[in-house]
């Protein structure tokens, strides 16, 4: 008795307060706190981007941006949280080419389409990296050796469908040559080529920039068509004649059918972001690019790169 | 009942959901990539296999193992059990709905109420408000951390 | 000499040393509060110590990874439920202590030990750190298969009643683990295609449910007075250990710190393994190992100095290699990165002084911790006397804000449920607990690095044969199991215990006679 009371007392209680929620406008955007999500645990090196972005953010919309990771299924928990959330720009999500990797993977029921892109913030060129004594100098001579005895590299990467592998299977495609691919979790990785059981990896430079630095570890090409700004000794893929230019980009999208008032306020605010000098810095601790790219042309370096990824992991599906 | 049976009892539904695992691996998890080395299904496989056979173990040889038997459930603990857990799902499916600042007063009460049976509706609720209150203070003020959201309402 | 004072210099700014006090403090409430852990804190903290100065935010970070694996034994000694996977192992001895009124000893030789272990690991750290980075490095699949096969094999010794039914549980644990997605391949298993269900079974999320819940469900069964319950005690004594206790077992306790400190080194190994292995080292090498599980001393002191000795064994890789071997250190690696500095082997040549800066505020936490905790554990042991529906009201609120703040996710908080659920049924079954934690604990490990190891051998077994420290490690393994066997088809029969290791059985017995 006493506590059918005590909840319809509440349920007034609670009514009271739905009415006062405010209405959301499109007109006035941001006029709440707009939620970001994380599809990965705090403190990895993409969270740490995002948390700077979303500081700046706040900042420049005058609105707080909480960052809130959703880690889980290589990201389909967030992108999947996301998606079922209203689309009225007070969700948005830090995406990257996981998207693809993941759909393709049969991890997530829905692709990119599902979301309108906002702008691209950041790439990270994966490398590909030997010991210090390697017998390898050069690109040329680690695949040719991979062509001549098939399988016979072994590559460390994290996990397999990960975006290392399929960058690394890009790699040697385009060397016409295949590796056997090592899939590791976490930071094992590179503990693992420095160990000497594998005999190279694919990396993003963040995980290997203290072992390239104290020259453990050699990086034999930069999977890209321009070098890095953070080793500018390291030569690229391209300009080795190995045709494969695969780079991790990172950005914003919100869900789909999200008003333009609020994609093109979110963009503006980016962009102003990425151009700050405080933005940079961290870029510069974290060993990423900051390389923005507004909403069109986001959408389209997405699109491109779905495509892209969903051959490729056909035909390494098709090759085992 | 005695160890025999009990040893039984727990030995054939040990083997029926181990029967039940190995199934559902061999249906759900595909092989391996590279045929004939250990892949994804390998250790579910082993480890219902494994469970399998200690069930067995403990259907056929009862009288070699110390176990102790459990005590009869009584009609209490049935109703405090099957108590506790409603509480809990109730808890959590209101988080979901109304959010932390809202269902926990409504658990704090019951908590108090029906399971503990505490008498004093003062007592009762100056605990529903103060420990949401000190919660949320801590974890929504302090740390500026997410706590529980409701899709019907929400408060914070 | 100079850096050396340049780092002290820097520890010992008035700010750093109120973050590494604050740290410290923070971990020891949350390792303490049923529910919250310090895996948790960290994660709230990060943020926050982004606008900080470098060494008040590391110190903040240390000391709160420090202070949390100490506190994490007062919640598992008073209420039996873990404040870390790492103190599961000290639930075992620590509980049944606590119910014989001595929860002031067992506080109190946990907290000595805990700074012994985080001292002696510095120690270690400061004088060996690169000769246990490249035995970090040894550890291959391999071997750190074979170490946890090892790790393992240490269930024979969990289940004191019934050897398969602790191997039950200890299978039930590894199961669990499987859950979710592969960590190798990305593929689903036992998903059921939900997309929550590739969260997988979260441990501490898990731990929080198999411990917390059976605790709450009893006290509700025995809200009418005098069973076994939260909140029985009306008077807490509270006596510390006495130096001769301390001195008995200071080569145990110097043992399981080299072992903590060396399984700490080994990236992906961690605290739970390091501390289970202790206690089965502990109870293997007693006089008397009868009395493990009943409330036996050096059944809380072996645990407690591993895992705080893991604390600067973690620390090893992470400053020497840049990897961080444990959520915990991947965190403070997130803290030091922001702030610009790149651990790894230039650190120790470019960044002396941040290196000398870490040692001294680990030093300094522990003088904290040790200082606060000393004072504490006389307040801890008053949450005896409160009444058991505060007690039941707060944890209750306390385990789902845990459960859900780890991963944002309200799928955890009904993961901790189910957990709890089954925990109530393995306990009323007299099925152990401590194995589950095992199985948990180890799964992923195992099943990965068996994987990897083949993997990279072509599919030949021979690879888990190739190095020394496989060897020993399989050797050992199968000591273990061999004498276990051995001893039990010689004894079958062991005598039935005392009512600290079946609490339900007793207290459903107590219920049904009202």
């Amino acid at each position: 008795m006493n506590i059918k009371k005590t909840l319809s007392a509440f349920g007034l209680f609670a009514g009271a307060l739905t009415l006062s929620l405010p209405a959301t406008a499109a007109d006035n955007y941001p006029s709440r706190p707009i939620e970001m999500t994380v599809l990965f645990g705090a403190g990895s090196s993409a969270d740490l981007a995002a948390r700077a972005l979303a500081d700046g953010l706040s900042k420049e919309l005058g609105v707080p941006v909480p960052v809130v990771n959703r880690p889980g299924g290589g990201g389909a928990v967030g992108y999947s949280y996301v998606r079922d959330q209203p689309a009225d720009g007070y969700h948005i999500v830090w995406n990257s080419n996981s998207i693809s990797t993941v759909h393709h993977q049969g991890n997530l029921p829905f692709g990119y389409e599902e979301f309108d892109a906002v702008a691209q913030v950041s790439t990270e060129k994966p490398v590909l990296a030997v010991r210090e004594n390697a017998p390898w100098q050069t690109l040329s001579e680690f695949m040719e050796e991979a062509r001549e005895a098939p399988g016979r590299m072994k590559v460390s990467v994290s996990g397999l469908g990960s975006f290392t592998h399929i960058a690394g299977a890009a790699m040697f495609n385009a060397g016409e040559a295949t590796m056997t691919p090592v899939p590791f979790p976490g930071n094992e990785a590179v503990l693992n080529l420095l160990g000497g059981r594998v005999d190279a990896t694919v990396q993003l430079p963040a995980a290997l920039v203290p072992h390239v630095k104290s020259g453990k570890v050699r990086i034999l090409g930069v999977s890209s068509d321009s070098r890095l700004d953070l080793f500018p000794d390291a030569p690229t893929t391209i300009e080795q004649g190995v045709n494969s230019n695969m780079e991790m980009w990172r950005g914003i999208a919100v869900k789909k059918g999200t008003p333009q008032e609020a994609i093109a306020r979110l963009d503006a605010a980016i962009k102003k972001v990425t151009e700050s000098e405080d933005f940079q810095k961290v870029a510069d601790n974290l060993a990423f690019s900051v390389s923005y790219l507004p909403h069109d042309q986001f959408a389209q370096v997405i699109a491109e790169d779905d495509a892209r990824i969903a051959e490729l992991m056909a035909q390494m599906a098709s090759s085992n | 009942m005695n160890a025999g049976k009990f040893s039984r009892g727990l030995g054939i539904v040990l083997t029926l959901f181990a029967a039940g695992w190995v199934a559902t691996v061999l249906y759900t998890i595909p092989e391996s990539h590279i045929p004939g080395t250990p892949g994804p299904r390998t250790f579910p496989l082993l480890l219902g296999t494994i469970l399998g056979f200690l069930g067995l173990v403990l259907v056929f040889s009862p009288a070699k193992l110390c176990l102790d038997v459990p005590s009869a459930i009584t009609n209490r603990e049935v109703k405090v059990v099957g108590g506790t857990f409603l509480v809990l799902f109730g808890y959590a499916f209101l988080l979901g709905k109304i959010g932390f600042v809202l269902a926990t007063p409504l658990v704090v009460i019951l908590v108090f109420k029906v399971m503990m049976g505490i008498r004093s509706w003062t007592k009762t609720l100056a605990t529903a408000i103060i420990i949401p209150a000190v919660c949320w203070l801590i974890f929504v003020q302090g740390f500026e951390a997410n706590l529980p959201r409701g899709t019907w309402l929400n408060l914070l | 000499m100079e850096t050396i004072l340049s780092g002290l210099q820097q520890a010992l700014s008035m700010e750093a040393l109120l973050a590494v006090f604050i740290g410290s403090v923070l971990g020891l409430i949350f390792g303490a509060i049923p529910g919250l852990t310090y895996s948790l804190v960290l994660v709230l903290l990060l943020p926050l110590t982004f606008a900080m100065p470098t060494e008040a935010g590391m110190g903040l970070l240390l000391g709160c990874y420090l202070g949390g694996m100490t506190g994490g034994s007062v919640s598992a000694i008073l209420l039996g439920i873990p404040g870390t996977p790492s103190a599961a192992a000290t639930v075992m001895d620590g509980y049944p202590m606590a119910r014989r009124n001595e929860a002031g000893k067992a506080l109190g030789t946990a907290l000595f030990v805990s700074v012994f272990g985080g001292l002696f690991s510095l120690i270690i750290m400061v004088f060996v750190a690169s000769y246990i980075a490249d035995v970090a490095l040894a550890f291959g699949p391999a071997e750190i298969f074979a170490l946890v096969l090892f790790g393992l094999s240490t269930i024979c010794g969990l289940s004191e009643r019934s050897l398969t039914l602790g191997l039950v549980a200890g299978v039930l644990g590894l199961m669990l683990m499987t859950i979710g997605l592969d960590p190798l391949t990305g593929v689903q298993r036992l998903t059921f295609g939900f997309t929550d269900m590739m969260q997988g079974v979260n441990l501490v999320v898990a731990m929080i449910g198999l411990f917390a819940i059976p605790q709450l469900v009893d006290t509700f069964l025995s809200k009418d007075g005098n069973k076994v319950d939260l909140g029985k005690f009306g008077k807490v004594r509270c006596t510390l250990p006495t130096w001769q206790e301390c001195r008995q077992n200071l080569g145990l306790v110097t043992r399981c710190s080299a072992m903590g400190t060396g399984i700490g080194a080994i990236p992906g190994a961690g605290g739970p393994i390091a501390a289970f292995l202790a206690y089965a080292h502990a109870k293997r090498f007693s006089k008397n190992p009868e009395n493990f599980g009943k409330g036996e001393i050096a059944g809380v002191a072996a645990p407690e100095s591993a895992n705080n000795a893991v604390t600067g064994g973690t620390l090893i890789p992470l400053l020497s290699l840049g990897i961080p071997g444990d959520p915990a250190t991947a965190i403070m690696l997130g803290g030091l990165l922001i702030h610009g500095l790149q651990p790894g082997p230039l650190l120790f040549q470019t960044n002396l002084d941040t290196v000398y800066a870490i040692y001294a505020m680990v030093a300094i936490s522990y003088i904290a911790i040790f200082a606060v905790q000393l004072w504490g554990i006389r307040l801890f042991v008053k949450v005896l006397a409160v009444p058991g529906e505060y007690l039941a009201a707060s944890i209750l609120v306390l385990c789902a804000i845990g459960a859900f703040a780890i991963r944002n996710s309200m799928f955890d908080v009904y993961m901790m449920i189910g957990m709890g659920a089954f925990g109530y049924v393995l306990k009323r079954l007299g099925i152990p607990i401590a194995p589950v934690v095992l199985g948990m604990v180890l799964g992923e490990i195992l099943d990965t690095n068996y994987r990897t190891a083949l993997i990279m051998s072509n599919n030949s077994h021979a690879t888990f044969f190739e190095s020394w420290t496989a060897m020993i490690l399989l050797g050992l393994t199968a000591l273990t199991i061999i004498t276990q066997v051995v001893k039990r088809c010689r004894n079958p029969a062991i005598p039935a215990n005392d009512e600290t290791t079946i609490p339900n059985a007793k207290n459903a017995d107590g219920a049904s006679a009202h």
